[in-house]
């Protein structure tokens, strides 16, 4: 199979609803290797449903995921999964909650602590290895559930509202860190949120989700080069796409 | 540095308030506003004390050992049937009620069965801290477990964790907290729950030695007991304390690094 173009993550026709009530219907979403996807829409939409069945948490009505062209519907530990709550566990170190993932998978603890110290320092959370979560700060604590997320699993991220919870300065700073950290290395990455600007900053593309049952209206393509620029934020291109997408969400 | 100077006039204030209280008790006693066979004064009970220190000594240990035995006991079948009754909902509907149900029995009325049952040995005071204790330390424990974040959950099995990986390195420790909630009020229940089986018979413990010279109307005697099962008490919830603060070294980590 020629992995160029087969997307790393697809959902095809995904349809879920609850009690009879449809959720979200005939969702349709692509992933390229590499690339930084946006989902976008309203706080109640269907984002976090759609994300329990990409990450294989809840089996869709109907509808297909596949990861790397092999159907994996309804399988969990495929993909990385963070929240906007960092769940790191109070009662353990910050090194032993990064490495969580590499325990359950039955990693020795010599050698899960070899892979992670690896990336404390890309991270940003050098010398906090033997603190614990509640030493930290909160973009701190998102960077360390990053690092766990990503010690799970380099290819393909779910990142639902990883930021929402951080204050406007921290998120800034966070927002340049995490785009960094994503082209480095390459991961593939779907990313939910309802802050526009965010999505518009971070994404190679968006995804636009509106009405009820939840389904993907508009696609939108970003020029990838606005991302190195730290001020693009106050163009007036950046303006238009926002207003664009404004007028998108609401029709 | 200021720290540490407040947390000793923190335990200024109620030593003064007790030291207050057995300074009017010694008083109403020497002014003879109560009969002194009736309420002994401080004075009398500390010499009480003294004279039958090494008699209450093995009285004490005996206390002690039937209270630390049914509270290690109770422990380890309180965790292992709150893990069960968390693991299967069935189970908790099942049980929970009559859990709570077994609670509204008198301690003091099932303890002559007990000894009925099961003799004057430590077997029937064994099994009366064991029904006292293991109570608070399956609710708490259970209520514990009940309240990991369920995202917690979600996030830990979206990284393939099995459900016994889920209890072991996330359901077990995050109920430590409110476990130990219940093993300190467990810890007390465990002391008086062995004084109480003790006062209906055996030949060894504070509880035997209260009977006796309760019934001889030792009255100095008997409140230099007392405060000898308080002290007993003190030290089993100190044990808990030292215990709490070792197994969960995050919580305390303020207070350490001052």
């Amino acid at each position: 199979m020629n992995t160029h173009n087969t997307a790393a993550l697809e959902a095809i026709s995904i349809c879920k609803s609850y009690e009879n009530e449809p959720i979200i219907e005939d969702i349709c979403v692509k992933i390229k290797k590499g690339e930084l996807v946006s989902l976008l829409g309203v706080s109640g939409i269907g984002k976090t449903t759609l994300f329990h069945i990409l990450s294989g948490l809840e089996n869709p009505d109907s509808g297909t995921v596949k990861i790397y062209g092999e159907t994996v519907t309804g399988h969990s530990g495929k993909v990385s999964y963070m929240q906007q709550k960092d769940l790191l566990l109070p009662f353990e170190t910050i090194l032993n909650n990064v490495c969580m993932p590499l325990f359950l998978k039955g990693t020795s603890k010599k050698n899960a602590y070899k892979q992670a110290s690896l990336h404390f320092e890309e991270f940003g959370l050098s010398g906090c290895e033997n603190k614990y979560p509640s030493q930290l700060s909160g973009g701190m604590r998102q960077r360390a559930s990053l690092l766990r997320a990503y010690l799970f699993s380099d290819q393909i991220m779910l990142l639902d509202e990883p930021f929402s919870a951080l204050d406007a300065i921290t998120k800034t700073t966070m927002h340049r860190w995490f785009s960094n950290i994503i082209s480095a290395h390459r991961t593939s990455t779907l990313f939910i949120t309802h802050d526009i600007d965010e999505a518009i900053v971070l994404s190679d593309r968006i995804y636009i989700m509106s009405g009820v049952p939840g389904k993907i209206t508009h696609e939108l393509l970003m020029n990838s080069q606005n991302r190195c620029n730290p001020e693009f934020n106050t163009t007036k291109e950046f303006l238009e796409i926002k207003r664009d997408i404004l007028q998108k969400i609401n029709s | 540095m200021t720290k540490k100077l407040q947390s000793i006039t923190n335990k200024l204030y109620p030593l003064s308030f007790l030291a207050l209280l057995l300074l009017l008790w010694e008083m109403i006693c020497k002014m003879k506003l109560v009969p002194a066979f009736m309420l002994p004064s401080p004075g009398s009970v500390v010499k009480a004390l003294i004279t039958d220190f090494p008699l209450l000594m093995q009285h004490s240990i005996t206390t002690f050992q039937e209270a630390v035995i049914g509270l290690f006991l109770s422990v380890i079948f309180g965790v292992l049937i709150a893990v069960i009754m968390d693991r299967f909902s069935i189970l908790y509907k099942a049980v929970h009620p009559v859990i709570i149900l077994t609670q509204t029995i008198p301690t003091i009325a099932i303890a002559p069965l007990l000894v009925l049952w099961m003799g004057f040995g430590i077997a029937p005071k064994i099994t009366l801290i064991f029904i006292t204790c293991f109570f608070p330390i399956v609710i708490n424990t259970l209520s514990g477990l009940r309240a990991v974040d369920p995202d917690l959950i979600r996030l830990m099995e979206s990284m393939g964790a099995s459900p016994l990986q889920i209890l072991l390195r996330v359901k077990l420790k995050s109920a430590r907290e409110s476990f130990f909630a219940g093993l300190r009020v467990a810890a007390t229940y465990a002391v008086v729950g062995a004084v109480i089986s003790e006062w209906l018979g055996g030949m060894q413990g504070l509880g035997v030695y209260m009977t006796r010279v309760r019934k001889s109307y030792a009255f100095d005697k008997m409140f230099a007991v007392i405060f000898l099962i308080s002290i007993v008490s003190l030290i089993v919830m100190k044990l808990v304390d030292i215990i709490e603060k070792k197994s969960m070294p995050w919580k305390y980590l303020n207070k350490g690094e001052e």
